[in-house]
């Protein structure tokens, strides 16, 4: 079986979230299969300028193709079309023109796409969002399995990704938040999907000792990793740690990451800045419990290596996927306001008993859903279902795109409206079979 | 405070939320739901948030508002002043020595005038004009300054309700924290009683376990029972009042010095030397523990979740 691998960028450098999931899943599925990864030569995701080198490379043993970019990103010109197909009545010829305009624009990757469809059995597309997903599975439908990375945000109310979503051969989520949010929007029911997420390789041995030795952190502490970030929800886990503290709260707060917002001087605020795996990670169960203050995640993976070294997490609530993991998994306590993240804080800090079970079940979390096992097998069976489907004469089916003037009618209703309308919270539904 | 059990086997997160919410309710108090809070500082209580923000020199704001009313009356343009009116003024004239022949000439004309109108009524009419305008003058003046001290006033009792809504619910939040406090205090009190009733008891079984320890003269003693295994009889032992020595005490009366027999002398000193039990139930004595007090009641609660002491501050961990 010839896999493809399309993704907007690729690189072993790369720690955007989408794009280390695409990596991961490459060399995985390398082991069992022929993986060849499709990207452009863009390294940011902003501008999208051609940086890599045209043609052919290989990362960490898996062959990569790499193709032009026609035209990097205008922000002006984006904000501006995201304001309209966002926020105002439009047509579909601005949501094309949105998404032409969101890059990374790349018609040669779609070129050899259809030139050389029948070359691969599976196109696995990475982030429904950008052009090279969108053109990609309009090219090659029947063959497309789709990777959404998708969250609540605006785009995912755009009319031209229904037929995206309805036309791919499966759909591989993140979590069962964004199953439901992707089948709200489209209806997609009839598409097969399983609830994925990527996996991780937590050491079998972490020290906190090592950790408190080499920081001189004599004092118990909560943890937050990843980039320290306003739009992390950092700002204000700062705000509600600093309530917390000045209220005798006891725990510390360390921070491992690079920050883009300034860092509040607080004497028990302690930022480490970026580290490597191992610090990370004895780090990680020196602390009582990791704190996730994102409002936006649609797979957090520092929250699922905490649950694998059997460190409990508090959770922002808000977000739908990492409240609902943690009560899938009875892992980890979410919060809403100040009050609720400053009790649940004191609960934590109070209660061996509460940090270790839900630490341990954590961990049971993780083993049974994201180690790389279990992470394997289900896309094998999944493509392997595909092509017992196949066999059976079952294949994407494409709407066609309607015409000239239909797509130039402003008749779209706002992105962001139809997306404030699809339901929220975490789905408990599925809680018994998840655990 | 309540307390929650946490079952490790039967964890629940959704339930442990609950719980917590509720404990947050519970701090919260009873009177205002955060939907009330937020409702209250839209109308203007955001001062019941930021109490540093209430002014401390009312006084001298109004004094000052009040000056700058009347500089800005003073600023106004004046009203013309009013016109003296009198039968004569017609016929005058202010070109001087001419203006004094013109207004000759005039009052020689006068009945001539006459002649063709009547200019008594106009004379009249004008006269009480100028008395209606000075009257209306007065009015509105007097008008405007009682606006000015209604406004003033509406201002004053505004922040006065507003103080006191402040000052209103600060007491009730202090009050709430007050009684969770005396809440608190109740229950350690209820516990060290308890606690205290279990340690006589250790006490007293010990004493009777032990009747050799008993003086060879006391005649009150109970013979123990024929079948053998009969408890001793259980006596209720008051602590008798502290004399001064060589005052007798009253037959029957339970003497710290052991002069009656009744008490060994070494209750005392054992009862100080015995700890705290592991439990203040006094149903059930138990053997006394080596653990302190504190020590127990930590491990008394890794059945469930401990709630805060009643200072705020985060008990050892579990």
């Amino acid at each position: 079986m010839k896999l493809a691998v399309v993704v907007q960028r690729y690189g072993a450098e790369l720690n955007g979230g989408a794009e280390l999931h695409a990596r991961y899943i490459a060399q995985r599925l390398a082991r069992h299969s022929s993986v060849e990864v499709l990207t452009t030569r863009a390294r940011d995701y902003i501008s999208w300028e051609d940086e890599f080198p045209e043609g052919e490379d290989t990362v960490n043993g898996v062959a990569v193709r790499r193709f032009g970019v026609s035209r990097v990103r205008d922000p002006d010109d984006f904000g501006r079309r995201s304001d309209r197909v966002f926020n105002q009545p439009h047509s579909l010829n601005d949501e094309l023109k949105w998404l032409d305009s969101e890059g990374p624009t790349s018609p040669a990757l779609i070129r050899y796409l259809r030139d050389h469809a029948s070359d691969y059995d599976y196109f696995i597309f990475f982030s429904y969002r950008y052009y090279h997903a969108y053109h990609g599975i309009r090219t090659v439908a029947s063959r497309a399995v789709l990777v959404p990375t998708a969250e609540r945000d605006p785009a995912l109310g755009l009319k031209i990704f229904g037929p995206t979503f309805r036309a791919v051969r499966a759909i591989m989520y993140n979590s069962h938040e964004e199953q439901a949010l992707i089948q709200g929007v489209s209806g997609n029911q009839h598409v097969p999907g399983v609830v994925v997420g990527v996996g991780s390789e937590v050491p079998s041995r972490a020290s906190s000792d090592r950790f408190r030795q080499r920081t001189q952190l004599s004092r118990r502490f909560a943890i937050y990793v990843g980039r320290i970030d306003e739009n992390k929800g950092c700002a204000e886990l700062f705000d509600f740690f600093q309530r917390y503290s000045q209220a005798g709260g006891q725990l510390d707060l360390v921070l491992v990451g690079n920050p883009v917002m300034k860092i509040p001087a607080h004497p028990r605020i302690h930022h480490l800045g970026f580290v490597s795996d191992e610090e990370k990670y004895d780090a990680m169960v020196a602390a009582e419990v990791l704190i996730m203050p994102s409002y936006f995640e649609s797979l957090s993976m520092v929250t699922l290596e905490a649950w694998g070294m059997g460190v409990p997490v508090l959770v922002n609530g808000q977000c739908d996927v990492l409240r609902g993991q943690a009560i899938r998994g009875n892992a980890g306590l979410y919060y809403t306001t100040y009050e609720e993240f400053s009790e649940c804080l004191r609960t934590l800090y109070r209660d061996r008993v509460l940090r270790r079970t839900l630490g341990e079940n954590g961990r049971a979390f993780f083993r049974r859903h994201y180690t790389w096992s279990v992470i394997d097998r289900k896309y094998l069976d999944m493509l392997e279902q595909l092509n017992t489907d196949e066999h059976a004469g079952a294949t994407g089916q494409l709407e066609p795109m309607p015409g000239w003037l239909a797509r130039r009618r402003r008749t779209v209703r706002p992105a962001g409206e139809i997306v404030a309308q699809l339901p929220t919270g975490p789905v408990l539904e599925s809680r018994k079979s998840a655990s | 405070m309540s307390e929650f059990t946490l079952h490790t086997e039967s964890i629940d997160v959704e339930r442990i939320m609950g719980q917590i919410r509720q404990r947050i309710e519970e701090k919260r108090g009873e009177d205002y739901t955060e939907a009330q809070i937020r409702e209250l500082a839209n109308v203007k209580l955001e001062r019941f948030l930021k109490p540093e923000n209430i002014r401390s020199n009312m006084a001298e704001y109004y004094k000052k508002r009040l000056k700058e009313q009347q500089d800005a009356l003073r600023a106004s343009p004046q009203a013309p002043p009013s016109f003296e009116f009198d039968p004569d003024i017609i016929y005058r004239s202010s070109r001087g020595f001419s203006g004094r022949l013109l207004s000759g000439i005039r009052k020689l004309l006068n009945p001539l005038l006459k002649f063709f109108f009547n200019p008594a009524p106009i004379v009249h009419a004008l006269t009480i004009q100028q008395q209606i305008n000075e009257r209306q003058a007065e009015v509105i003046s007097q008008m405007v300054r009682t606006q000015t001290e209604f406004i003033e006033i509406a201002a004053l009792n505004y922040e006065v309700m507003n103080n006191l809504v402040v000052e209103m619910t600060r007491l009730s939040i202090e009050m709430k924290n007050h009684k969770m406090r005396v809440e608190s205090v109740a229950g350690r009190l209820d516990f060290d009683e308890r606690r205290a009733r279990s340690l006589e008891r250790v006490v007293q079984n010990r004493d009777s376990a032990a009747p050799t320890s008993r003086p060879s003269g006391d005649t009150q003693a109970t013979p123990p029972a024929a079948d053998g295994d009969a408890r001793p009889p259980r006596r209720r032992r008051r602590r008798g009042r502290r004399r001064p020595s060589g005052l007798p005490a009253p037959d029957g009366a339970v003497s710290v010095d052991g002069n009656t027999g009744e008490t060994p002398t070494s209750l005392s000193a054992e009862s100080a030397e015995t700890p705290a039990g592991p439990s203040g139930d006094p149903s059930t004595p138990k053997e006394p523990s080596p653990q302190p007090a504190s020590t127990v009641t930590s491990e008394s609660s890794q059945s469930g979740m401990a709630s805060p002491s009643a200072d705020g501050q985060e008990p050892t961990d579990r």
